[in-house]
């Protein structure tokens, strides 16, 4: 078959590559593959790293991208999410496929994407002039293994198939006629497709471990490669210095973008966010300041954030400007909890509590911690369940033992933070009773909508009384 | 069949592949390497010699 | 026609999201770190049920990779990260920056170095965003100091990406991107003026990628997608204007990076954010950007409720830093306090710009390194101080 020449890349030739060096041979057969696939030039990305092989695909007459060292993958995962029609795929060194690019390489094989991943294996760091790979053979000489590679080499295709990928393939630049069909047949799979070439570096590799010209290095390839039959009865130690060529897996498992896009097909919902505007069926007292703060606290697990949203949603949709702020500890359950609301009818800048018109303490290390940041005529509510409270002068101090109800009365301790913002917005005319019940009920699952009914019913008229008896006195 | 084999010596690098797995003795190497076309009408159009050419340096045209 | 507005209640990091969907992103690519990861889980929904794609990929190295490699293709591509993670991506951010590739990259911001403080607001990667990646290179960085800007700069975030083909990054903070607040955003993006990269014509013999003679936007190549009809070869490596790499030549790096760095010094003027409010020629001036801007804009009103004459200025977009107009509201300065929430990252190029244009105005550090927010009290103590 003749090589259509309109598919090379001229201007970019003579290539820069050794005299011998297998990433010609390659590339050819590279080529090969994509001229008997018939694909229009302007559907192909031909992705490479950094090294000799990435020099590769600068000869292609397609898309040609080469990227950073080890990302390749990357790159080609993004182009190929994003365009599944286009033909991707990648050129890379054996440093760049399984050092740096290793964690890449192991989990786009795990997502079986549609990429076809041509491995040039020459055991060796080519272009920056002969260090050691993790291909690289036992007790080889590199300039980083000055005395003899102490470490063995890694299995490019064994990985492969550990990892997920549903072909994987190896064979040698010796022989060449393998390479376009291998090649082929990656393409055509419908995953994520993986052949390794052994490839002779005689720059890099060959010169320092005995190679007098670059023909022994091709001679050696062609003498010591075996097919996966001949491998299966051999001995290790017979298989020792061998090279297995061959396909070692050809599978098929749904594509990774082909799940995606099942699985955006299915969905019909939408979470784009609700539009709170203001409901005049809201009425209420106008606020007594320009700004209003209130903090919540105690411990994590007592729903405070889920109460501070709640009260802030429900000051938006009384058309109020609110800003709710939440600091914790870093414990996943108990440690610290605050929840800061700020609600002004205008502009809010500092958006935490400086100064609070209304503390919920719940328990006794949060009461201590912030009863001297209420200002002079504020409001105190401790949960008396795990509070003692003190009469503070100037500040108007309730109690009520918030978690005990909860826990003994309603069933549920979980109810407690709802109790809370009952009692809180019985406490404060400016807050309508409906908008904070609709919030409740629309943040909170059907399932606990009477429990929590309830529960704010309670603390409403709790409220209610603890604020007609201030006013009383 | 009389194939033509071509050589594209600017992009030849004289690495001896073309000559070393020749089955018919068609390439001939001077002492510096460079290849050159020598028994043509040797040529069975295996293809070895164009496929194995790291430079794209060899075309056969098979007749 | 006037769009309908729509009044939310957003978190911080769930606003950029949205703005994110509104500005056109179709492409994320992410990985999990706190105080960023709801970004991601926000797209994780939205992307699916518009039609675009999310991708949480194996770490950031990864991600950024894949969102250049989507944007090539013409996607427009974001992700979002915190200290950590911004350190990682610094690598492809570069190639990002040498290909003119548009994309958008959310970091928000923890105590650092390194793991430091996940749960913890602070300023600390400012430079970082502004030199994090190697080589020479401008940098456009916005500070969002509200929910609302969460979105809407956002917005403007891909609008810069797509206009000049450069990263740029929403510079937010833990603080911003957790706390809650009222906002209010369209309907449809009808009214947000969304800007798409420009393609060059088909069939252009005289086509070269990185050519920006005579392109609508001063010094911005119009670049076709990949697989759009027209073949060339991209690497990370230094490239003449076909893209072909050409390493052997500091006059040719020379007129490259030359080129990328002044196709955003060149168009600052249509760049730079900021406001500059109160007190006008005030002999101080208050300078805070970003979360800290919350509590000096406090400070600030309370000092001139006081009868202290007192100006604000605040950077939205840090880079390219708005030089021009810090020097203009410090015309008549003695003093300029910079609060942050670091070590004098800001305060820094404050000091650097106004020795640049040879003015003498003290700079007063106010660098609060506590796991509070900046407290309005604080900057009103150091007002009165210098005052």
């Amino acid at each position: 078959m003749a090589l259509d020449k309109k598919l090379l890349r001229t201007a970019e030739f003579p290539t820069i590559w050794c005299p011998g060096c297998g990433h010609g041979v390659v590339t050819q057969g590279v080529i090969r593959a994509c001229n008997d696939m018939g694909w229009d030039k302007d559907d192909i990305f031909a992705v490479s790293g950094i090294g000799c092989s990435a020099r590769t695909t600068a000869y292609m007459d397609f898309n040609s991208v080469q990227t950073t060292h080890g990302r390749a993958l990357a790159f080609a995962t993004g182009m190929k999410a994003a365009h599944p029609e286009k033909h991707v795929f990648l050129l890379l060194g054996d440093g760049d496929c399984m050092s740096i690019g290793g964690n890449h390489f192991m989990h786009s094989c795990k997502r079986n994407i549609d990429l076809t991943v041509v491995v040039l294996n020459n055991f060796i760091y080519g272009m920056t002039g002969g260090q050691v790979s993790p291909t690289t053979p036992h007790n080889a000489i590199s300039t980083t293994t000055a005395y003899g590679n102490i470490d063995e080499p890694v299995d490019i295709c064994k990985i492969a198939i550990a990892a997920g990928a549903t072909f994987v393939a190896r064979t040698t630049a010796y022989h060449a006629a393998q390479i376009p069909d291998l090649v082929k047949r990656g393409f055509k799979n419908h995953g994520f497709s993986v052949i390794e070439v052994l490839d002779p570096c005689p720059t890099g590799f060959g010169g320092r471990n005995g190679f007098k010209a670059v023909t022994q290095m091709y001679d050696k390839l062609r003498d010591n490669s075996i097919t996966i039959e001949q491998a299966s009865k051999l001995s290790e130690e017979e298989l020792e210095g061998k090279y297995v060529i061959g396909v070692f897996k050809d599978s098929t498992r749904e594509e990774y973008l082909d799940k995606y896009k099942r699985m955006v097909e299915g969905i019909k919902n939408s979470t784009a966010p609700k539009d709170l505007s203001a409901n005049s069926n809201y009425k209420a007292e106008p606020l007594k300041a320009p700004r209003y703060e209130c903090r919540l606290s105690g411990s994590g697990g007592q729903g405070l954030l889920m109460s501070g949203i709640i009260f802030c949603e429900t000051m938006i949709r009384q058309g109020k400007n609110a800003v709710h702020a939440q600091s914790y500890g870093v414990e996943a359950r108990g440690g610290k909890s605050r929840s800061d609301v700020i609600v002004s009818d205008g502009e809010i800048n500092f958006p935490e509590v400086a100064s609070a018109d209304l503390l919920l303490a719940m328990t006794q290390d949060s009461y201590e911690e912030y009863r001297g940041g209420v200002k002079d005529g504020g409001m105190i509510v401790t949960d008396s369940t795990f509070v003692k409270a003190e009469k503070i002068p100037g500040r108007r101090c309730y109690e009520y033992p918030i978690t005990n109800y909860a826990k003994d009365t309603l069933g549920e301790i979980r109810s407690a933070n709802i109790l809370a913002l009952g009692i809180i917005t019985g406490l404060n005319k400016f807050i309508c009773k409906d908008a904070m019940m609709d919030t409740v009920l629309g943040r909170l699952p059907k399932k606990v909508h009477e429990l929590n009914i309830k529960a704010f019913e309670e603390g409403y008229e709790v409220g209610r009384k603890m604020l007609e008896s201030k006013e009383a006195e | 069949m009389a194939n033509t084999v071509s050589i594209n010596l600017k992009w030849c690098k004289k690495c001896g592949l073309c000559a070393h797995y020749c089955p018919k003795g068609v390439f001939e190497l001077d002492k510096f390497g460079t290849p050159s076309v020598k028994a043509e009408d040797q040529c069975v159009g295996c293809m070895q010699c164009e496929i194995r050419c790291p430079d794209f340096a060899i075309t056969v045209a098979k007749k | 026609m006037s769009t309908k507005m729509k009044v939310c209640l957003l978190q911080g990091n769930e606003a950029c999201a949205e703005g994110a969907i509104a500005a056109g992103c179709n492409f994320f690519a992410g990985y999990p770190i706190t105080p960023a990861t709801e970004i991601a889980e926000a797209l994780s929904k939205r992307l699916p049920q518009t039609k675009g794609m999310f991708l949480q990929m194996e770490d950031e190295l990864a991600c950024m990779g894949a969102v250049c490699g989507a944007s090539l293709t013409g996607a427009k591509a974001m992700t979002a990260t915190s200290g950590p993670g911004f350190t990682l991506l610094q690598e492809n951010i570069g190639f990002a920056i040498i290909n003119d590739i548009p994309c958008v990259i959310a970091d928000v911001q923890r105590g650092g170095p390194s793991t430091g403080l996940p749960t913890l607001s602070a300023q600390g990667d400012v430079m970082q965003a502004r030199w994090g990646t190697h080589g020479d290179h401008q940098m456009i960085a916005l500070a969002p100091s509200s929910v609302s800007e969460c979105y809407y700069l956002t917005v403007e975030a891909f609008n810069y990406a797509e206009k000049y083909r450069t990263p740029v990054i929403l510079l937010s903070d833990a603080i911003i991107g957790h706390m809650r607040e009222r906002i209010d955003i369209p309907e449809t993006n009808e009214g947000l003026n969304i800007f798409n990269r420009i393609q060059p014509a088909k069939g252009r013999k005289d086509y070269r990628p990185y050519d920006a003679e005579g392109a609508a936007v001063w010094g911005v190549p119009e670049q076709a997608n990949i697989g759009t009809g027209y073949r060339n070869y991209m690497s990370g490596c230094c490239h003449d204007e076909t893209g072909s790499p050409k390493m052997g030549s500091h006059t040719v790096a020379r007129q490259l990076v030359g080129r990328l760095c002044d196709k955003i010094t060149h168009n600052r003027d249509d760049i730079v954010r900021y406001e500059n409010k109160y007190a006008q020629n005030a002999k101080l001036v208050v300078l805070a950007y970003g979360s800290v801007a919350r509590p000096a804009e406090a400070a600030v009103k309370e000092a001139l409720a006081q009868g202290m004459q007192v100006g604000f200025f605040r950077p939205i977009t840090l880079w390219p830093s708005p030089d021009k107009e810090i020097i203009q509201a410090l015309n008549s300065a003695d003093t300029v306090i910079v609060p942050e929430m670091n070590y004098g990252q800001y305060a820094g190029e404050v000091e650097r710009i106004l020795g640049a244009a040879g003015k003498s105005v003290k700079v007063v550090k106010l660098d609060e390194l506590g796991s509070e927010m900046i407290l309005p009290n604080t900057i009103l103590s150091k007002i009165k101080e210098v005052y």
